[in-house]
Parts: structure tokens; C-alpha cells; sequence
């Protein structure tokens, strides 16, 4: 039987897949990295810091994202949103996450039933 | 050191390690999202941040060095899939230099004492000892090469099928090196003839001189090392005609080579094999690259023999 450490590590393999995703959903309006942070855990997505606003970097290197800094009363921060090109690749992301989870749950509810 | 201080220092070490242009840009975001954080459990706490507050975000935020690389893209020199590989071939790399520098060390500096081991190890480590870490340069640079051009052309790296027949023999090859090595075989019985025939009798006195058998190897170890070797010939000699490598042959084999092995350390180590100094030890050197070179020629076809036994399918 898998131990407590092993489904730590796998449960971090499987939330990591969805980070991306997870962190563009909420991108469709501007948000700067500690208030998408606090969206995202509210929402029940949990992410930390060190892993997300690296990644928001990331995908602004990579044209997914578009940001600008503003100052709004307070210091300054980086906001970011979807780029054009950041909400096709959403689309097709969040479709593929469809397709993935209804075949997941087909699997898992095919696999309710362990054969000994 | 208050918790600013603190977020300011692991603010500056992370920009120190990432590139110039984005250096300054990244530094202020960072700041700017740790106080948020630093803020927002302060909050949590119902009292002002503190170091150890301060403290516990940076920790979780992971050592400034793992921090900076999240910020740029993810950067392999080798392939995971190469590694294993990559050390292998490096520390087998490594042993195989450090024993021919042994071997070298041992033949420059005759050893009559425990002293004269202690010399040799010496000058065997100031030679040898950790210059041998350019052979791991040198795979780094390899693999990392071969990973870029797998990433560039992707296609480069695709899996292709071997040969299908690894049991044929390929009789020109085999003729071929068979050729050259009976070509040695003649140099070894009589040097002083074939120097007589390659230049027609018009080389210098000196010149047969320096091809005279020292004489306990011409009457002990010499006939013991002809016989092997014209065994091991003949061998290949029938395999040619057969034409094919069963696991029979290819144990024979692979025992014949480890016998002209132990016989051609046996000749290094047991004593003069030319009268002439300098010819001596050209052909010891000779000698020891050949014996180098069968033994990780033998290493590999054993290993190809027991991937045979321990992957033939079921019956």
C-alpha cells in the first residue's frame, strides 16, 4: 500500500499539471500575482507563491500573458491578463481539460472495482 | 535583522542570479508580492511581521538559486534520459585512464621496495590523478550537444530498428581484419625478417639491433603467446567459413580473448620482450593499449551475452 509520502508526491504531480490552467482561468480580467494567488485559494486552488509568480513570468515570456505595471493608491504592481494568443491557448486547454476528465472519470468509476 | 531587511536581502540575491535586462523588473515585483505576503499574515497572526515571520515566507519560497531558475525557462544540459548512460560511460571513462596511468607509472619507475610503491602512487597522481576530469568535461559537452540537436531535430533521435541478423558474420570484414592481424602475427615471429623484406635488406645494422628478442622471452613466453594467438586466428579462420555466431562460438571466443589477454599481461609484467630499451617499451606501451582495448571489446560482447540470456522471450 502506497504510503503517506508516496501520495503526497503524486497528489504534487497531478495538482501540478493543473497550475497552468487553473492560474489562466482566473486572467481574463487584469490581477496581479498575491491577488490571483488569494483568488485562486479561495476558489479551493491553493498555490505557492514561489511556484506562481515565477510561472506568471514565465507565461508572459512566452506571449500567454500581457502585463503593465500600475500603482492604483499603493506601490507599484504588475498586473496581468490573457493576450490574444493566451485566450485561444485557453480554450483549448480547458477543452482538452473536459475531454481528459470525463475519460478520468469513466476510468475511475470503470476501476471502483479492484479484481484480487 | 527586521523582516524588511529580511525581504530586501532574498530580494537582492534572487536578482543577482537572474540576467541583467530582467534583473531590476523582477526585484521590484518580488518585493512588492513579499510584503503583500508578509502582509497578509501579520494579518493572519493579529500582530506585526516579524524576522521569524519573515522568515517562514522565504523558506517556503525555496533558496534564492531555485527561486531565480523558476523565473527562466528550464534549462537540461543532459538529457534525464541520457544520465544514467553519461555516468556509466564517465566513471568507466575514469578507471580505465587511471589504470593505463597506473600501468605507465609502474613501467617508468622500476619497484624494489614499499617505498618505490609510494613513489609510483605519487607519480601516478600527479600525472593522472585529477587531470582525468577532463574525460567528464569532454562527455558533457558531447551529451549536451547531442541533447540540443535531439531538441532542434527531433527526428534525429527517433528509434530505428537494428540489424536484423546479429549472428551473421560479415566475411570481407572479418577477411579483412584477419588479413591485418596474420600480417602481425608474421612481424612477431621473426621482426629482423620482415624489416629485411620491407626494405630490402638496406636498413642500418642498428635497425635489426634494436628487433632482437630478449631471450627468456624468445624461449618461455613467446611460444606460449604464438600459440593463442594462431588459435584465436585459426578460430575466426573456421568462423568465417561457417559464416554464422551461435552461443557456443561466441563463449569461445570470448574466452580465447580473455587467454591472450592474461598472456600479453602475463609477457608485460614477467619481463624484457626486446633486447633494445627503446623498442621495449614502444611495444609495452603497444602492448597495454591492445590488452586496454580487448579487455573493454570482452566487457562488452559479455554483456551483450547476458542481455541475450536474461532477455530471451519465453518459450
Amino acid at each position: 500500500m502506497a504510503d503517506g509520502d508516496a501520495f503526497a508526491k503524486l497528489e504534487l504531480e497531478l495538482r501540478r499539471g493543473t497550475v497552468v490552467l487553473a492560474a489562466l482561468s482566473q486572467l481574463h480580467s487584469l490581477r496581479y500575482g498575491y491577488e490571483l494567488r488569494q483568488s485562486l485559494a479561495e476558489k479551493g486552488m491553493p498555490i505557492e507563491e514561489g511556484t506562481l509568480y515565477p510561472l506568471l513570468r514565465r507565461l508572459e515570456s512566452q506571449g500567454v500573458l500581457t502585463s503593465e505595471w500600475r500603482t492604483d493608491g499603493g506601490p507599484p504592481r504588475r498586473y496581468y491578463v490573457l493576450s490574444a494568443d493566451g485566450r485561444l491557448l485557453y480554450e483549448r486547454l480547458t477543452e482538452s481539460w473536459r475531454g481528459l476528465n470525463d475519460t478520468m472519470d469513466r476510468l475511475l468509476e470503470g476501476g471502483g472495482r479492484h479484481e484480487r | 535583522m527586521n523582516a524588511d531587511d529580511l525581504v530586501e536581502s532574498y530580494v537582492s540575491d534572487v536578482a543577482r542570479l537572474l540576467p541583467r535586462k530582467q534583473r531590476d523588473d523582477v526585484a521590484l515585483e518580488l518585493r512588492t508580492l513579499l510584503r503583500d505576503e508578509l502582509e497578509a499574515k501579520a494579518a493572519t497572526a493579529g500582530r506585526p511581521a516579524d524576522e521569524e515571520m519573515a522568515r517562514e515566507l522565504l523558506t517556503g519560497f525555496g533558496p534564492p538559486r531555485e527561486a531565480a531558475a523558476r523565473y527562466r525557462p528550464h534549462l537540461t544540459i543532459i538529457d534525464p534520459a541520457d544520465s544514467r548512460g553519461f555516468l556509466r560511460v564517465a566513471g568507466g571513462g575514469i578507471a580505465v585512464i587511471w589504470l593505463l596511468g597506473l600501468l605507465a607509472a609502474f613501467q617508468r619507475r622500476p619497484v624494489g621496495s614499499a617505498g618505490d610503491v609510494l613513489a609510483v602512487l605519487r607519480d601516478w597522481w600527479l600525472s593522472v590523478g585529477p587531470q582525468v576530469l577532463w574525460w567528464p568535461g569532454l562527455l558533457v559537452v558531447c551529451y549536451a550537444t547531442a541533447a540540443f540537436v535531439r531538441r532542434r531535430r527531433p527526428e534525429s533521435g527517433a528509434w530505428k530498428p537494428r540489424r536484423g541478423d546479429r549472428d551473421r558474420i560479415n566475411r570481407v570484414g572479418y577477411l579483412a581484419a584477419g588479413a591485418f592481424f596474420v600480417s602481425g602475427t608474421l612481424v612477431l615471429i621473426d621482426p629482423g625478417r620482415m624489416l629485411e623484406y620491407v626494405t630490402g635488406g638496406r636498413a642500418a645494422p642498428a635497425a635489426y639491433q634494436a628487433f632482437v628478442y630478449d631471450d627468456d622471452f624468445f624461449r618461455h613466453r613467446a611460444p606460449w603467446l604464438l600459440a593463442f594467438m594462431v588459435l584465436h586466428l585459426a578460430f575466426y579462420g573456421v568462423m568465417i567459413v561457417r559464416g554464422r555466431w551461435n552461443p557456443l562460438t561466441r563463449q569461445i571466443d570470448i574466452a580465447l580473448g580473455l587467454t591472450v589477454c592474461a598472456i600479453l599481461t602475463w609477457v608485460l609484467l614477467a619481463g624484457d620482450i626486446f633486447e633494445a630499451r627503446p623498442t621495449d617499451q614502444l611495444t609495452k606501451t603497444a602492448i597495454t593499449l591492445i590488452v586496454i582495448t580487448s579487455l573493454v571489446d570482452l566487457s562488452l560482447k559479455l554483456r551483450r551475452q547476458w542481455r541475450r540470456i536474461t532477455h530471451r522471450p519465453y518459450a
